[in-house]
């Protein structure tokens, strides 16, 4: 994925300031910076929620600056939620088995069965890789905060996504949590690229390969986790603001 | 005491949810005996009366079987189904008074003006939801009805029209439709097609994505589904079958009058709707046929019939909003 | 004045007392909704209610003025217990399971008219003091409904100065904004709930004696409003004050000037009005409303 000076202003205000960056396949990057950098926002850009103001993003080598949300999972971009959004009433299972079905099942069948086998396969497949067997029958709103933050992901997994736009995943998780989805997200990279937005240092030196650090919105570094820490720039603006790192 | 009570508790739900696992498992016996019994109705001597009554029912049933569509498995609240049966209604009538159609083409000219006219009302309103839905849902249900109720040369105006029975004609069988009990099969073949391709839908991959739009149109939208279309395939499939209904309605009845298309035709549906339970599909049928035979039964003791149907909405809204059905398969939810 | 003249301006005026008795009506139904998030589908009957009230009090006692004083109480006064007993219940619920109760309340409402004063219209006399025409640059007009404008503009304007001048009248105005506000505040929000919603059937009362004189009192009254009222509140921006009185005025003009040119037809019109401004601004006419995606 690229972006090309993607910019976006709310009135007067630059929340994300002609930012180009680039991430190879398999890659996982996160995007870090204290807060009102504009993480959130960038991240809203790349998961075309929010139009940009001007600049462009490309998924390989394609423009998709004015694709359709709905198009996104059906290229391989799939996404979770800084609060969880899901479909509530309805169990684990049946929440990633509609991610599935959105590209697995052509669309607008009326009149066929809804049972497809082959579907069930994938659920159980993602329900397995995330270690959520186990609470797959119940609705996801009586889940644990651990266990919704993780449907978030099995619902962005459900779309077989070549590149996974995680948004601030580990959020209210406990200690034991985090190291849970850790190990689930270093699994998950083998094989697909990655953007992580989070708060967390440690998970982010721990997992990212590369680090974007924005500041009022711009790009201020870019690097391995050691650069970006060695970064005067970043450790001023960041990094020095919180003496714990 | 306290024990005692709780332990009462217990066995009656898992009574109730043993009585409920008992119809789930058997529901295919106990539909098929519904339908046996209202097919061999007629031959029980049942008086004309009757007869036109259980038409009714089954009529208003696939009606508000339809809305369910809407209403249970896409989460779109429409105050203005009335204007689908009013279609299906008034088109029947008119191809039948003006161009003397026999039954099956009366049927489908009624099915096609309702399809047609739901997309094209569709496209413009399946944009909104919630209330702004609600409202233009109402608004458009009130132009037609303004148009029928005002288009005296066509419909009658306030006077209604008469609608003759025409008879079933195919190539090389005429079969007369004037007695009561042979239309009766003839609707109650077409209200159970439309209750199976209701049923169809809704079990289909694509009524699986009309529930997660329901869900959370948003995270629907993000897993990849278009979530205009999908919405405007039901409020297709929702107004072409309510217009069956009114189809038929205006076949057994006879008669055609705009109150039919008045947003307060459209409230009754509602309440059958969600008497009967949103979202069961089957609810809603049981609802039309309660509410039906409420009125048949209070509007011989009192004319104001209306004053429990309301007490009753309010309560079902206020402590039942599950409906009927809804309350019973509460315990057999996967 | 010629006779082709004539009959304009007294469209134009019939059009100013349509669009003022939709905007009495109408006010009711935007402060509930500006401050409770309820589409109020009973609204209609509680103004079908008024005017049957006032055509009893006024065969009782002779007096229109009374009845002008003490509908509006009680209408509050069964606002209250709706409010009370069904509307707060369904706090925590849809919006639109609100509107559907609502609808069932009309339901009932409508019937215990019924039941208490029968099917047969009733005939509401203008009052004597009214009862004469007014003659300006040679038009003749009825007094009654001059009054009715009259009274509908000192009606609005002591609502403006209400929300603009007084403190309750601030504390909803906040409480439309934000509800949170308010309760951070620290103020009773359920009290306030119920001081609005009776506020608002009380005006539902107010226009059903107002409109009294002007028509047959029947039961379909209310019915037959309710959905006029619906297109203001829309084209007001459900919710705005000063959006209402535009739309209500706009209304009515549609109304009586649609009547002279398209004749049964008109109403359409407002239909048409009502869905498009749902489309194309959901904020209203003048985009003042309250209605966000999420409602």
């Amino acid at each position: 994925m690229q972006t090309e000076g993607l910019t976006k202003r709310f009135g007067g205000v630059t929340a994300v300031d002609n930012v180009s960056i680039s991430i190879v396949e398999k890659q996982f990057r996160a995007i870090i910076g204290p807060n009102g950098a504009g993480k959130s926002t960038l991240f809203n850009l790349l998961a075309r929620h929010t139009e940009p103001t001007s600049g462009s993003i490309a998924f390989d080598g394609r423009d998709i600056s004015n694709l359709p949300l709905h198009r996104l999972p059906s290229i391989g971009i799939g996404r979770t939620f800084q609060k969880s959004n899901l479909f509530w009433h309805l169990a684990l299972r049946e929440n990633i088995r509609l991610a599935v079905q959105a590209l697995a099942v052509p669309p607008y069948r009326f009149f066929r069965s809804r049972a497809v086998p082959e579907l069930d396969t994938a659920v159980d497949k993602i329900l397995e890789r995330l270690g959520m067997s186990a609470v797959a029958d119940q609705p996801v709103a009586t889940l644990s905060h651990g266990d919704q933050r993780l449907a978030e992901v099995a619902v962005a997994l459900g779309g077989s996504p070549r590149l996974l736009l995680l948004d601030e995943p580990l959020a209210g998780m406990s200690p034991q949590e985090t190291q849970r989805a850790v190990e689930i997200f270093k699994e998950l990279a083998k094989h697909t690229t990655i953007i992580l937005i989070e708060h967390d240092m440690d998970v982010v030196l721990h997992l990212a390969e590369r680090i974007t650090v924005l500041e009022m919105g711009r790009v201020i570094a870019d690097g391995t986790g050691a650069e970006v820490q060695s970064n005067a720039r970043v450790r001023e603006a960041y990094l020095g603001l919180a003496p714990s790192c | 005491m306290m024990g005692i009570k709780t332990v009462a508790i217990e066995t009656m739900s898992a009574r109730l949810q043993s009585m409920v696992a008992w119809l789930v498992r058997y529901r295919r016996y106990c539909l098929a005996a519904a339908v046996i019994v209202l097919a061999l109705l007629p031959l029980f001597g049942l008086q004309k009366y009757y007869v036109r009554l259980v038409m009714e029912m089954l009529t208003y049933g696939l009606w508000a079987i339809s809305l369910d569509i809407m209403i249970g498995f896409t989460g779109l609240v429409s105050f203005g189904h009335a204007a689908f049966f009013g279609l299906g209604v008034y088109s029947t009538a008119i191809l039948i008074t003006k161009t003397g159609v026999s039954l099956l083409p009366a049927l489908l000219g009624g099915v096609a003006l309702s399809l047609v006219a739901a997309v094209l009302i569709g496209i413009v309103i399946v944009r909104l939801s919630g209330i702004a839905f609600a409202l233009l849902t109402l608004a458009s249900s009130m132009i037609l009805f303004t148009v029928f109720w005002r288009w005296s040369a066509l419909t009658g105006g306030d006077d209604g029209m008469s609608v003759p029975r025409p008879d079933l004609k195919l190539p090389g069988l005429s079969l007369n439709m004037q007695a009561d009990t042979s239309v009766y099969w003839f609707v109650l073949a077409m209200v159970l097609l439309g209750i199976y391709l209701a049923q169809r839908v809704v079990n289909s991959p694509a009524g699986a994505a009309l529930v997660a739009i329901r869900e959370n149109q948003a995270r629907a939208e993000c897993v990849g589904y278009n979530i205009f279309r999908y919405k405007l395939l039901a409020f297709t499939i929702s107004g072409t079958l309510a217009g069956m209904a009114g189809s038929l309605y205006v076949i057994f009845q006879g008669f055609a009058s705009p109150d039919l298309l008045h947003w307060s035709s459209s409230g009754q549906v509602l309440i059958m709707t969600i008497l009967g339970g949103v979202g069961t599909l089957y609810g809603p049928f049981i609802g039309a046929g309660l509410i039906v035979l409420l009125q048949d039964k209070l509007s011989s003791l009192t004319e104001h019939w209306m004053l429990p149907l309301g007490l009753i909405f309010v309560l079902v809204i206020r402590f039942l909003p599950k409906g009927l059905l809804g309350m019973v398969r509460l315990g057999s939810q996967r | 004045m010629d006779v082709d003249s004539a009959f304009w301006v007294s469209q134009v005026l019939n059009g100013l007392v349509t669009g003022t008795l939709l905007m009495l009506i109408t006010f009711g139904l935007t402060i509930i909704f500006g401050i409770l998030l309820v589409v109020n589908f009973a609204h209609g009957s509680l103004y079908a209610l008024g005017a049957y009230l006032a055509a009893t009090i006024t065969a009782v006692t002779q007096h229109f003025w009374l009845a002008l004083v003490l509908v509006p109480i009680v209408v509050a006064v069964v606002g209250v217990l709706i409010e009370r007993f069904a509307i707060r219940p369904m706090r925590q619920r849809t919006v639109i399971m609100t509107l559907l109760l609502t609808f069932g309340l009309a339901l009932i409402i409508d019937e215990v008219t019924r039941l208490i004063w029968g099917a047969a219209p009733r005939a509401v006399p203008v009052p004597e003091l009214l009862s004469g025409a007014a003659t300006i640059f040679g038009f003749t007009y009825p007094l009654y409904r001059l009054f009715i404008v009259a009274l509908g503009a000192a009606l609005a304007l002591l609502l403006y100065l209400f929300l603009e001048k007084t403190d309750l009248g601030t504390v909803i105005r906040a409480a439309s904004s934000d509800a949170e506000i308010v309760q951070v505040m620290g103020i009773n929000t359920s009290l306030l709930f119920t001081c609005v919603f009776a506020l608002g059937c009380g005006l539902a009362g107010l226009s059903g004696v107002i409109a009294a004189p002007l028509q047959t009192v029947g039961p379909s009254m209310g019915t037959d409003i309710i959905v006029d009222a619906f297109v203001v509140l829309v084209l007001g921006g459900l919710g705005s004050l000063r959006g209402t009185v535009m739309a209500a005025l706009l209304v009515g003009q549609v109304r009586m000037l649609g009547a002279a040119v398209i004749s049964e037809y008109s109403s359409v019109l407002t239909f048409v009005l009502m869905a498009g401004v749902l489309l194309v601004r959901p904020r209203g006419l003048l985009n003042l409303g309250r209605l966000d995606d999420g409602h």
